[in-house]
């Protein structure tokens, strides 16, 4: 086993909200972005201990101060992150069409990087929190490519 | 992905076959074209790919020729909705469409619950296939379903196999866990079909299993690999054989993106994960490697060999569906119509659908049938030529021979049916009384003029068949027909009615994404604000998506908007990466415009065909693909001009009782030529642009042969090779005729030794290379290319050489051959153009009135009405405004004292609907204003409108001396009535006790009359034309102060002064020119006749916008002189006339000469925006925005609003942006 928390995780403080304010009530569930701390068993690429639980699932996770244990892997599946949100929130300027006042601020960049949205496994698991001793039920998510770990939803 | 690499020998081994896919051509589904999609799976090494399209056959001739060039099988199949569950009974039970609604996120999308995918195996299959999908689209146009049992009926001779996934009412249960209905489904589509019909489709993309998810993070579909495991598990419960497949939306997973905008665009909604069908990367064409790990999740619990088993039934269905495309689909066969012998040709294939399937074999002519047949047929086209023959050429040896010499061709390659069948249409079309004339290269061919399809002599004009048709391809000629555009119509209708909707179907054609339309879609998938979106994309010229960041670089306009800013920082890389990837993609299948396809009664069954708005029956494929399957197709196209044409004539009759016989007028009239040469040709065919008139301003046209020459040299290709330059020095005799050689003299004297036509050009390789006609016709094609012209040069040489014609002879020949040929223009449709051009110069010299009633109804030019009614107005025509009592529908010549004039026609009054133009002429003559009131029963807008433009002033006398009343007084009545028939008693229909007497007449209120100006207003915004005046009038005290230089008096301009104009703008232009840069060529008018100015690269940073964006425009250029006629401005500024004016009224001309001042001048250091160029074989470059649709809200009406910018009084050659 090796922990999969990846630098760029370690560098924020534990229990730290990511203040990415998207939380949105439903019913069962809420929808959280939070970064989080991730142990796994190894990924696929290691070959190491084949059987047991599928390559790459989370055996543990650290999530707002709170130590969880996962009990039981209920499903893992791939999506990618809604790469149009950036996009909606950004809508052009109505001034943009005519002539723009003379602006000093304006500097020319060259063209983007475009649209290359970001494939997520993620993991529908059971986990206890270790403190509490309260079972619930979490969506973790791993970026494919850089590794970073999310806890994406709760089920209470 | 696996990628092949290296000699494109693919990797042998590959088992996998893909069995659903769907390409581009699944409008708002598919991602990538059938090309990319062969080429991957090629690439991957797979045998055979299955494309299967949404709802039609649309990519299928591209697929199939797509494979046939990477050597691999294609499979074909079609996505179809399903409009009833299978315990339907066939009837279809959403009989009602759904209603439509302009919202975006309305309710209109009605996307069918389940899909199923219908297989065809070979020949029969396919035209199985076919049927099927026609049968789909007969029911609503644009809701292609099918019923379970229309399938069945379709599938009952075996040849056909259905597949259901996912998104099938079986694989929709299992998704939901709702096991004993996926069951209960699929054994019903078993009883229905036999299990050897049907297969179950297991495609896992590795998603969440919807079952357990919540619905905001669910995609549509559930192709979770649980969900594929339990609708694998019912299949083996009820005996259904199951087959694996990705269901494949992209090639590449990059791609998916745009998947994710096609699905929200489809749907009108924005993005969001619960609006798309997959919300992950998955969808794109895997390799067995790639895909196995997937398939081993569905299989998970069962035995070790069951992905075996599961690729094995897959690899057999791809077996048993693989289609040869020549002998399965016909591609590449000739299937003309059957002979008119005797027999039926209407009878359709009785029994139903079974009856159909059935008659497949007897459909069918044998090749010995069709070799017999192409006997008789050449008999009778030999008899019915020479018969001809002996009428129009007496005793012409030059004659047979060249008939004897054209009907050998034609037995060769079995055409004798293809000449008959055209000559069978245009014999139709004439007994119409319709005017009909074949164009294109068709004229050369001296059998297309004895059977009266073409009314050009080939001999007399020196016109070659080879041009035409060759014995060297084995492909259906293209004869096009011009007929009046107003009648077409009823000309298809006709033609379907003789042949029978068996044998004929229209073409259709599919649009595709440009810049504003993925502007459009990308911005309303992301959720921008109408308004936002709606300014964005009319900023851009029409050009094509992925151009569009090279737009907002290239163009001053663009670039030093806001627009241009944002990108400039980066902020809409994401948005314009989306914009830039749907370019090219199909978004609309619409109607040819011109394409008829003929065949004999096999052609349901190699075609699917669907429903065009106006209720034709149209072939899915486009006008290249139907002649690769081997149809008939015949261009009828609709001409403005010719009904121009005949409305004239019409009128002259009908006014003067003067009959004319437009094909019997001689065509050298002098009184014509004169005023072609004085270029007062607005409203003439192809020579009223403002380039050609500057050309016959040069050229000084005196014969027929000239115009056809003058049209020639007005075409992209000889304007960028610079060939008018040399021609108009040789014909003016500034320089000797230069005929290359001697030998050429007889081929290049018509044209004082420039190459103009293709005819020319075949002519000379034959004589430098001894070769015949259609090898010289071969070799000219040919040099259309880079690598041509590298083989044709070998070739000429060492021909020439032979032939002991000098290097240096031989070098020169060369250049001009590959600089020229592929820009040369066929001459027989030259002279084809050359005749209405011709007649309606004459009708405009002779017939002044009829010829401006004919342009203005029909509107056959480029120039919004509002200039040639100032034309007719110059021309001395008097105009007479619209009267309720004397108007029509269309325009009418009227006597008006000693003259003739035009009356405006009441269809141009803004609202006015077709039944209240009806309502109107009949109930007329009125007495008053209540009369007409009560008598039309038009609607409140439309009379105020009518009062607005003057449509009572003859009856009330208005603006005579010593009346009192004025049109206020009329709209006061007016609103007095409505408010009357609204809230009076009499409003419940019981009309009895209302007496004339009981409404009140008009009275003056003592309200003052509409002042000059406002009645132009009025007029521009009711009619879109100003009639009572022309609009600069009001700025004339300004202009005349400021020293303007009027249209009149251009020709007494020295060049390289400066000046100024000003006026309407009438027309935008951005043509080829030779350079390649992008010029603008704007024509004002200034009330005194057109103004042409030309911005050059050098001001259009400063002034483009303007441009554009303006309608009334003051321009300061400088003079130049192009001949004894020809005077063109050079413009150094522009500026909205509507600000000057305001300047001047509040401080006079010094307050203009200060902005004029202040404005900058082209520097030669100014930013060129050259773009980029698309160089061209003959070496000439282009810019890419040349020739384009240009910017701006595409409103063909001019109808304006007087005091804003009106939304369209000009013409815009779409080249740029602006309003």
């Amino acid at each position: 086993m090796r922990t999969m928390a990846a630098q760029g995780a370690r560098e924020v403080p534990k229990a730290q909200v990511v203040p990415e304010a998207h939380v949105q009530e439903e019913k069962m569930t809420r929808t959280t972005r939070e970064q989080c701390v991730v142990t796994a068993t190894p990924g696929a690429e290691d070959q190491a201990q084949p059987g047991v639980l599928p390559p790459g699932a989370p055996l543990q996770f650290q999530w707002r101060g709170s130590r969880y244990r996962v009990l039981d892997i209920l499903g893992h599946w791939l999506d990618t992150a809604p790469w149009w949100w950036r996009m909606q929130s950004g809508a052009v300027q109505s001034s943009a069409v005519g002539p723009a006042s003379d602006d000093p601020h304006v500097t020319s960049s060259g063209s983007g990087h475009g649209v290359r949205p970001r494939t997520r496994r993620v993991w529908q698991v059971e986990a206890v929190n270790q403190r509490t001793a309260q079972p619930g039920v979490y969506e973790l998510a791993q970026d494919v490519a850089g590794g970073q770990w999310w806890l994406l939803r709760v089920w209470d | 992905m696996v990628a092949a690499t290296g000699l494109g020998l693919g990797h042998v081994g590959d088992p996998f076959v893909h069995l659903r896919t769907v390409s581009s051509h699944s409008l708002r589904h598919g991602v990538s074209t059938p090309e990319e999609l062969v080429a991957v799976a090629a690439d991957l090494g797979q045998s055979a790919l299955a494309l299967t399209d949404r709802d039609g056959l649309y990519g299928a001739v591209l697929f199939a020729q797509a494979c046939q060039g990477a050597g691999i099988a294609p499979i074909l199949g079609v996505d179809l909705g399903i409009s009833d569950a299978v315990e339907g009974s066939g009837g279809h039970r959403d009989v009602q469409p759904p209603k439509r609604s302009p919202v975006r996120g309305g309710a209109l999308i009605d996307e069918p619950p389940f899909r199923a995918v219908v297989f065809a195996r070979g020949e029969q299959g396919w035209a199985a296939l076919c049927r099927l999908v026609s049968a789909a689209h007969a029911h609503h146009r644009g809701h292609p379903r099918v019923t379970p049992t229309q399938l069945s009926e379709y599938a009952a001779q075996g040849d056909l196999v259905v597949l259901l996934g996912a998104d099938s009412d079986v694989g929709s249960a299992a998704g939901r866990r709702e096991r004993a209905l996926a069951q209960h489904r699929l054994l019903r589509w078993r009883a229905l079909l036999g299990p050897a019909a049907i297969r179950v489709e297991l495609a896992s993309h590795l998603t969440r299993d919807a079952a357990t998810a919540p619905l905001s993070d669910s995609p549509r579909i559930n192709r979770s690999a649980s969900a594929a495991a339990r609708l694998w598990s019912v299949a083996q419960q009820c005996g259904v054989a199951a087959v694996l497949t990705n269901a494949v939306r992209y090639a590449t997973p990059e791609q998916a993106p745009i998947a994710d905008v096609l699905d929200a665009v489809r749907r009108l909604v924005p993005i969001a994960a619960r609006h798309t069908d997959t919300n992950n990367a998955e969808a794109f064409l895997k390799s067995w490697s790639q895909l196995r790990p997937v398939v081993e999740q569905i299989t998970t619990a069962d035995s070790p060999t069951a992905v075996e088993q599961l690729l094995d039934q897959t690899l057999a269905l791809a077996q048993a569906c693989m289609l040869d495309p020549i002998t399965d689909m016909g591609l590449g066969e000739i299937h003309v119509p059957e002979l008119a012998l005797g027999g039926d040709r209407h009878a359709p294939p009785g029994g139903g659908v079974p009856g159909m399937l059935a008659g497949f074999a007897t459909r069918r002519r044998s090749a010995a049938d069709i070799a017999q047949e192409a006997q008789v047929a050449q008999h009778m086209l030999r008899a019915r030529c020479e018969e001809a023959l002996d009428r129009r050429y007496v005793d012409s040896t030059v004659a047979e021979q060249r008939l004897h010499h054209e009907l050998e061709i034609i037995a060769q390659l079995g055409f004798a049916g293809y000449f008959l069948t055209v000559a069978e249409v245009v014999d139709l079309i004439k007994s119409m009384g319709i005017r009909v004339a074949a164009r294109g290269s068709g004229a050369g061919s001296l059998v297309n003029h004895l059977l009266g399809i073409s009314g050009v002599d080939p001999i007399a004009h020196n016109l070659l068949m080879e041009r035409f048709l060759s014995p060297l391809r084995r492909s259906l000629p293209d004869i096009d027909v011009d007929v009046e555009s107003a009648r077409r119509t009823e000309v298809y209708e006709r033609i379907f009615a003789h042949f029978g909707s068996q044998r004929c179907a229209c073409v259709s054609m599919r649009e595709t994404y440009r810049v504003r339309h993925a502007i459009r879609d990308v911005g309303s998938a992301l959720g921008f604000p109408p308004g936002e979106i709606s300014a964005f994309a009319t900023a851009f010229p029409h050009v094509r998506a992925r151009d569009v960041r090279a737009a907002l670089v290239d163009l001053p306009e663009l670039r030093d908007s806001g627009i241009g800013r944002l990108a400039q920082r980066g902020e809409l890389s994401g948005f314009l990466d989306l914009v830039e990837s749907l370019d090219g993609l199909p978004r609309h299948v619409a109607l040819h415009p011109c394409g008829v396809v003929l065949s004999d009664q096999t052609l349901l069954d190699r075609t699917p065909v669907e429903h065009s708005a106006l209720g034709f029956p149209m072939s899915q494929f486009d006008k290249d693909e139907v002649e690769s399957m081997g149809f008939l197709k015949l261009d009828v196209l609709g001409i403005r001009m010719q009904s121009a044409l005949q409305h004239a004539v019409a009128e002259t009759q009908r006014v003067e009782q003067v009959e004319i016989e437009l094909d019997e007028v001689p065509l050298d009239d002098a009184d014509t030529f004169e005023l072609i040469q004085s270029t007062r040709t607005l409203g003439c065919f192809q020579i009223e642009s403002p380039g050609q008139r500057e050309l016959i301003g040069k050229f000084g046209p005196e014969t027929f042969d000239d115009i056809i020459t003058d049209i020639s040299l007005f075409r992209p290709g000889p304007v960028k090779s610079d060939m008018i330059t040399p021609f108009l020095a040789a014909r003016h005799g500034w320089s000797a005729s230069d005929y290359l050689h001697d030998d050429l003299r007889p081929v290049l004297a018509e044209t004082h030794g420039v190459v103009v036509y293709h005819e020319q050009v075949l002519r000379i390789i034959a004589i430098f290379t001894g070769c015949d006609h259609a090898v010289a016709d071969e070799a000219r094609r040919a040099l259309g290319t880079p690598e041509g012209q590298q083989r044709v040069r070998g070739w000429f040489y060492e021909r020439a050489h032979q032939r002991d014609y000098p290097l240096a002879a031989i070098e020169r020949v060369w250049e001009v051959l590959r600089a020229f040929a592929s820009f040369g223009f066929c001459k027989a449709h030259a002279a084809a153009f050359a005749l209405p051009t011709y007649h309606s110069a004459w009708l405009k010299r002779h017939h002044p009135a009829a010829f401006f009633a004919g342009v203005l109804t029909h509107d056959p030019g480029m120039y919004p009405k509002r200039l040639i009614l100032d034309d007719a107005r110059q021309y001395g025509v008097p105009v007479l405004p619209v009267d309720v009592n004397y108007s029509d529908a269309d325009y009418r010549v009227e006597r008006c004292g000693d003259e003739l004039g035009i009356r405006l026609a009441l269809a141009e009054v803004k609202g006015i609907t077709d039944a209240e133009i009806e309502r109107i002429c009949a109930a007329r003559p009125f007495l008053d204003l209540p009369d007409f009131w009560r008598r039309s029963v038009v609607s409140r807008p439309v009379a105020e409108n009518l009062v607005l433009v003057g449509a009572f002033d003859g009856m009330y006398g208005l603006r005579l001396p010593g009346n009192q009343l004025t049109r206020r007084d009329l709209l006061l009545h007016l609103a007095e009535q409505d408010r009357r028939s609204t809230v009076g008693p009499t409003s419940s229909g019981v009309q009895l006790g209302l007496d004339l007497d009981d409404t009140p007449q008009v009275s003056p209120s003592g309200l003052p009359e509409m002042s000059a100006t406002e009645r132009i207003h009025s007029e521009l915004a009711v009619l879109g034309m100003d009639v009572s005046a022309h609009v600069i009038d009001s700025y004339r005290p300004m202009l005349e102060q400021v020293g303007l230089t009027w249209s009149k008096s251009l020709l007494r301009c020295r060049s390289r002064q400066e000046i100024l104009v000003a006026g309407v703008k009438v027309a935008t232009q951005t043509p080829p020119i030779r350079t390649g840069n992008r010029v603008i060529f704007l024509t004002l008018d200034d009330g005194t006749g057109p103004v042409d100015a030309t911005f050059f690269p050098d001001v259009q940073t400063d002034y483009s916008h303007t441009v554009f964006h303006n309608w009334l425009l003051l321009v300061r250029g400088t003079v130049r002189r192009t001949g004894a006629r020809g005077v063109s401005i050079r413009a150094t500024g522009c500026w909205d006339l509507m600000e000057i004016q305001r300047a001047w009224s509040a401080r006079g001309s010094q307050a203009v000469w200060e902005i004029l001042d202040q404005s900058p001048r082209p520097t030669a250091t100014a930013p060129t925006p050259a773009g980029r160029m698309h160089a061209y074989s003959g070496g000439f470059r282009k810019s890419p925005y040349a020739d384009i649709g240009q910017a701006g809200a595409d409103v063909a009406n001019a109808r304006g609003i007087a005091q804003e910018a009106p939304v369209k009084l000009w013409h815009s050659s779409p080249g740029s942006s602006g309003r």
